[in-house]
């Protein structure tokens, strides 16, 4: 099996892209409604584990340069996982 | 005396032998009364029920259109769900159905993931040397769900 336990969860990635549904950039834009929504608990603990997330005062802040690195990162395991393949 | 027990044999031989050459009217009767206001369509299903049939499975062209088009959640579900079957396929790289079966040990989850996994391109189907059916990580399928992935990823920024 890859090993890339330690570089990336799918699962937190799956939850964080999919919890909030396709209004996910509309959240982002505007973080304050996301406690409102019913998975919110879910979808801050799974940006959280990823570190695309902060929280500040009960705020949240989204990280884009860690949005970034991640991007960067799920590019790397895919990377080692197509390379894999050949 | 033994004639005419050999000649009662005989005839119950006979009249038995005609009983059951003669049409069964009754067993005729009931096949007419359970098919007869059948359609013929729901005939055909009655027949095509039973019949082995290969399953249809169309291919999902993945491109990113839009998060409010986006299938992400179908393609995160096949790379995280279905109790690792991914994780289990990616180092196999090829394999046979009963393979995946022995890591997932559910016949209908092993079953949904491949035609999912099918559907987008994710996984080939592929014959072993023998004509054995087998599967394999398609290459071209998983950087196809990279780039959807980074692509609903950059509209987020």
């Amino acid at each position: 099996m890859p090993n890339d336990e330690r570089e990336i969860s799918l699962r937190d990635l799956a939850i964080f892209l999919t919890a909030l549904g396709r209004d996910l950039p509309k959240y982002l834009e505007n973080p304050g409604r996301i406690h409102n929504h019913p998975r919110a608990k879910v979808w801050i603990n799974a940006a959280l584990n990823l570190g695309v997330i902060g929280i500040e005062e009960s705020r949240i802040i989204v990280k884009k340069d860690s949005l970034r690195a991640l991007m960067a990162r799920i590019r790397e395991v895919f990377s080692e996982w197509i390379s894999s393949l050949s | 005396m033994d004639i005419l027990i050999i000649l009662a044999l005989l005839i119950i031989v006979l009249v038995y032998t005609l009983y059951r050459l003669w049409p069964n009217e009754i067993a005729e009767s009931i096949k007419g009364i359970v098919f007869e206001d059948v359609r013929e369509d729901v005939l055909m299903n009655f027949l095509e029920a039973s019949r082995i049939k290969k399953l249809k499975i169309e291919r999902i062209d993945l491109r990113w259109g839009g998060w409010q088009h986006s299938v992400l959640e179908d393609v995160m579900n096949i790379l995280s769900g279905y109790g690792d079957a991914f994780r289990y396929a990616l180092a196999m790289r090829k394999f046979y159905f009963r393979e995946l079966l022995m890591k997932i040990g559910s016949v209908k989850v092993v079953r949904a993931w491949l035609y999912n996994a099918i559907r987008f391109g994710l996984i080939d189907i592929t014959y072993d040397s023998h004509g054995i059916l087998c599967y394999k990580v398609s290459r071209e399928g998983l950087e196809q769900i990279r780039d959807y992935i980074l692509s609903a990823m950059e509209d987020l920024l």
